[in-house]
């Protein structure tokens, strides 16, 4: 306790406010380094000669990372409510496969 | 009766709660339900633990074969279970002594059984470690247990009920549950429906008072409505996503290595009640720090296995961080219990400089050493670095016209070319190298004594680990103690090997570099050298400095830390206390990184790339923000001394890091002018 008070009181001399975030965003990405940041350094990758990044990390893939973070959730909830209305094309495709 | 379906933790917990009067018992599936896994597919542990039994089966069956024999023998089993019970049912214990029994033919049952129960436990516990408690669900439970519902577990699963206690006790799930009921015990399913009518003999229940929860519409929908039970199907869209976004990397590492670094950190990420609000340093140690430390590690771990090392000493004070971080990778990265003996070696540049100094006297490397701290000026810094006393040397200072406080330092206001000269004759004169000897006899002494307790002679082979930069400290060590006839081989690893100065690299002394070595050029690696000091302040040890190896009696030798109540010392603490947020978070990081790649099997190397782009993200071109929060307030150079060097050096080595937080702010070209200071710093070394 002793320690922590003397923690806070460190930490209150050089930081204004303590501000607490969670270590996985909403999103489930990394906090501080989401795949925005990844796309935009790659982006300077192109231009800059940084180093070696064993390959590099491809723009498509970069945005597909950076669309399963931001719209993955979602995605998947309108995959949730669209599953029985469209399930009719599952069966027209299966139909169709065995015939 | 019908089920219902929710798309979210809160409103299927949110249903339960509304009917709790209404069912005396609930159940629960386990998979997906009550414990969500970190990875995306089950049988992803199969991997490891097959390569647990190929260490021991040796090449002939290499983890691929492994993996496939026991799919093929698990088939068997459930079609021989199927012809006898009513469901095509598997169970583990029986699938893995057939499996073991027929790779290990030669071995007598009782070592088949000793063989199952080491291949369980590693299962299970690579198992426990993928598993995590959901929490609202939890919640659930809990609530349901404070008003006297009963809860069941219920899983179609090839573990016995018996491994599944094990694995929700280790997720701190086993005082609230009442049984649990696994299709492997009894070769009756959900899925087909004939594990319903079992558990309510078994457990005494109601069907119409019986409450079921899972997350599979037929085994766990479909099946328990047809049986009279009320039941609701949890298919969580945020738990999808989720997955989704790890398989997606999992099938992008193979490709890119860029990405298995961050399909570890995904591996890593916290998830469920472990993703509570923290600190941002927290957040900083765990999603920035952590995989650089760990990675260094696990590199180093591979490195002692490839060079059959049987001893590991981390350097204080950087190292206790890298030794806390060891003690908890080691049991996973050497799974046969062959993990070399790791130790704590209090040692510091100032208090090796000196035994350095007593066999072979001082050379003009180690006399540069003391001179390159802009600070360090005179022959009192060379004195107060390597515990000499000024007095005794002044007659030989003045054999050459040297004096106590000729400038020595190229980076002070008098200084001469001709002192230069004069000093490097000085060094090479015998009378003022045995009075040099002489005075650093006492301190080698007590550090050969110091080394013995840690028995550091007791192997031909030992490994030393540090953060970095130059090596000075195995430089001194290794000097202080290669005239000892049982002197062991060195094998140095650091984080980063500076390049700005020579070691002297020999047989029994080598260094190298992790992240960055000088040897090998990797420009994104160099950027660790930009926030030397970062990384530095994060890794100490919240213990004073040592300043000397002392004789106490005839054979003991005592260590002489600095005092508690020095300025430094003070600045120190209080640097450590700031960054203890920073460090909780790598800890808390160690355990998981373990995890991740104990499923993925990566190499140190593996990693690499990804750590580079994280240097270049976060060092070279960090937030202003992410400065104000990381740099420093108090950093040490135990070599430097009081001087104000010239105007021109005190700037030497300045770079983003050490630019104000609102200068970055609004001048952002300033990282792209450091960027390329160190550019072409590097391109001239």
């Amino acid at each position: 306790m002793a320690q922590d008070m003397a923690l806070c009181k460190t930490r209150s001399l050089y930081v204004e406010a303590i501000t607490m975030r969670q270590t996985a965003t909403q999103r489930y990405d990394l906090a501080g380094h989401p795949a925005g940041r990844i796309m935009r350094q790659d982006l300077i990758f192109r231009i800059l000669p940084i180093g070696s990044f064993g390959g590099g990390p491809d723009l498509k893939l970069i945005v597909t990372f950076w669309s399963l973070h931001t719209f993955g959730r979602a995605l998947f909830a309108l995959k949730m409510r669209l599953e029985k209305p469209a399930s009719f094309i599952l069966r027209l495709r299966r139909s169709l496969h065995a015939r | 009766m019908t089920w219902h379906t929710f798309h979210s933790c809160d409103t299927i917990t949110a249903w339960c709660a509304d009917q709790a009067d209404t069912f005396d018992a609930l159940t629960l599936d386990i998979f997906d339900t009550i414990l969500v896994r970190r990875i995306h597919d089950p049988d992803l542990v199969k991997i490891p633990v097959a390569r647990f039994i190929t260490d021991k089966a040796g090449h002939r069956w290499p983890a691929e074969r492994v993996v496939r024999f026991r799919n093929r023998i698990e088939r068997i089993h459930r079609l021989r279970n199927g012809k006898r019970h009513p469901d095509h049912e598997a169970c583990y214990p029986d699938v893995m002594r057939d499996l073991l029994t027929r790779i290990f033919k030669d071995r007598q049952p009782s070592d088949i059984a000793e063989l199952l129960t080491a291949v369980t436990d590693y299962e299970l516990a690579i198992e426990s470690d993928m598993l995590v408690p959901r929490a609202p669900i939890v919640e659930l439970v809990r609530a349901m247990r404070a008003r006297k519902k009963r809860i069941i577990l219920v899983s179609d699963m090839y573990l016995p009920a018996s491994h599944l206690q094990r694995l929700v006790d280790a997720a701190g799930l086993g005082p609230l549950v009442d049984g649990i009921v696994s299709s492997a015990d009894t070769c009756r399913a959900k899925a087909s429906g004939s594990a319903w009518p079992l558990i309510r003999d078994k457990f005494k229940l109601d069907p119409a008072r019986w409450l079921h929860i899972g997350d599979n519409p037929i085994s766990d929908g479909l099946r328990p409505a047809e049986f009279g039970i009320r039941a609701g199907i949890l298919r969580d869209t945020r738990e999808m996503a989720r997955k989704a976004i790890v398989r997606e990397y999992w099938n992008a590492a193979p490709r890119r290595p860029f990405w298995r670094g961050r399909l570890v950190q995904q591996l890593m990420l916290p998830i469920e009640a472990e993703n509570s609000p923290r600190d941002e340093l927290y957040i900083a140690g765990h999603n920035f720090f952590a995989p650089f430390f760990c990675a260094f590690v696990h590199h180093v771990a591979e490195q002692c296995r490839a060079r059959k090392i049987k001893r590991v000493y981390f350097f204080s004070r950087e190292g206790e961080l890298l030794h806390k971080i060891w003690n908890v990778l080691a049991p996973t990265l050497f799974p046969d219990g062959q993990a070399p003996a790791a130790h704590y070696l209090y040692v510091s540049r100032m208090a090796l400089a000196g035994p350095a100094c007593a066999v072979r006297g001082l050379d003009q490397e180690n006399a540069a050493i003391a001179f390159l701290p802009a600070a360090s000026r005179d022959i009192r810094d060379l004195c107060r670095v390597y515990g000499l006393e000024v007095v005794s040397l002044v007659p030989h200072l003045r054999r050459y016209g040297l004096q106590v406080e000729t400038v020595l330092s190229r980076f002070h206001t008098g200084w001469n070319p001709a002192n230069g000269d004069r000093f490097r004759r000085l060094l090479n004169d015998p009378l003022f190298q045995d009075e040099i000897k002489r005075q650093t006899a006492a301190a080698n002494e007590a550090l050969q004594r110091y080394l013995a307790t840690e028995h550091f002679f007791d192997q031909p082979d030992v490994a030393v680990v540090d953060i970095g930069w130059l090596g000075t400290i195995q430089r001194f060590l290794h000097q202080g103690t290669s005239h000892r006839p049982d002197h062991p081989r060195i094998h140095g690893f650091v984080m980063a090997l500076a390049g700005s100065f020579p070691f002297p690299a020999s047989d029994d002394n080598r260094i190298e570099g992790y992240i960055f070595d000088r040897t090998k050029f990797d420009f994104a690696g160099s950027l660790i050298m930009t926030a030397r000091d970062l990384f530095e302040e994060v890794a100490r040890a919240p213990h004073p400095g040592l300043m000397a190896y002392r004789c106490k009696d005839d054979r003991e030798c005592e260590l002489e830390f600095r005092r508690a109540d020095d300025i430094f010392a003070k600045n120190e603490a209080e640097q450590s206390a700031y960054f203890a947020p920073l460090r909780e978070g790598i800890l808390d990081a160690t355990g998981r990184y373990m995890a991740a790649v104990r499923i993925l099997n990566y190499e140190a190397r593996d990693i690499k790339p990804w750590l580079n782009s994280l240097l270049v993200s976060r060092l070279a071109f960090p937030k202003a923000s992410e400065v104000a929060l990381l740099r420093h307030i108090h950093h040490m150079d135990d070599f430097a001394g009081r001087h104000a060097p010239l105007k021109r050096f005190r700037k030497i080595g300045a770079g983003v890091w050490n630019t104000a937080p609102w200068k970055l702010r609004l001048m952002p070209w300033l990282k792209i002018w450091h960027y390329a200071k160190h550019a072409v710093c590097m391109l001239r070394q």
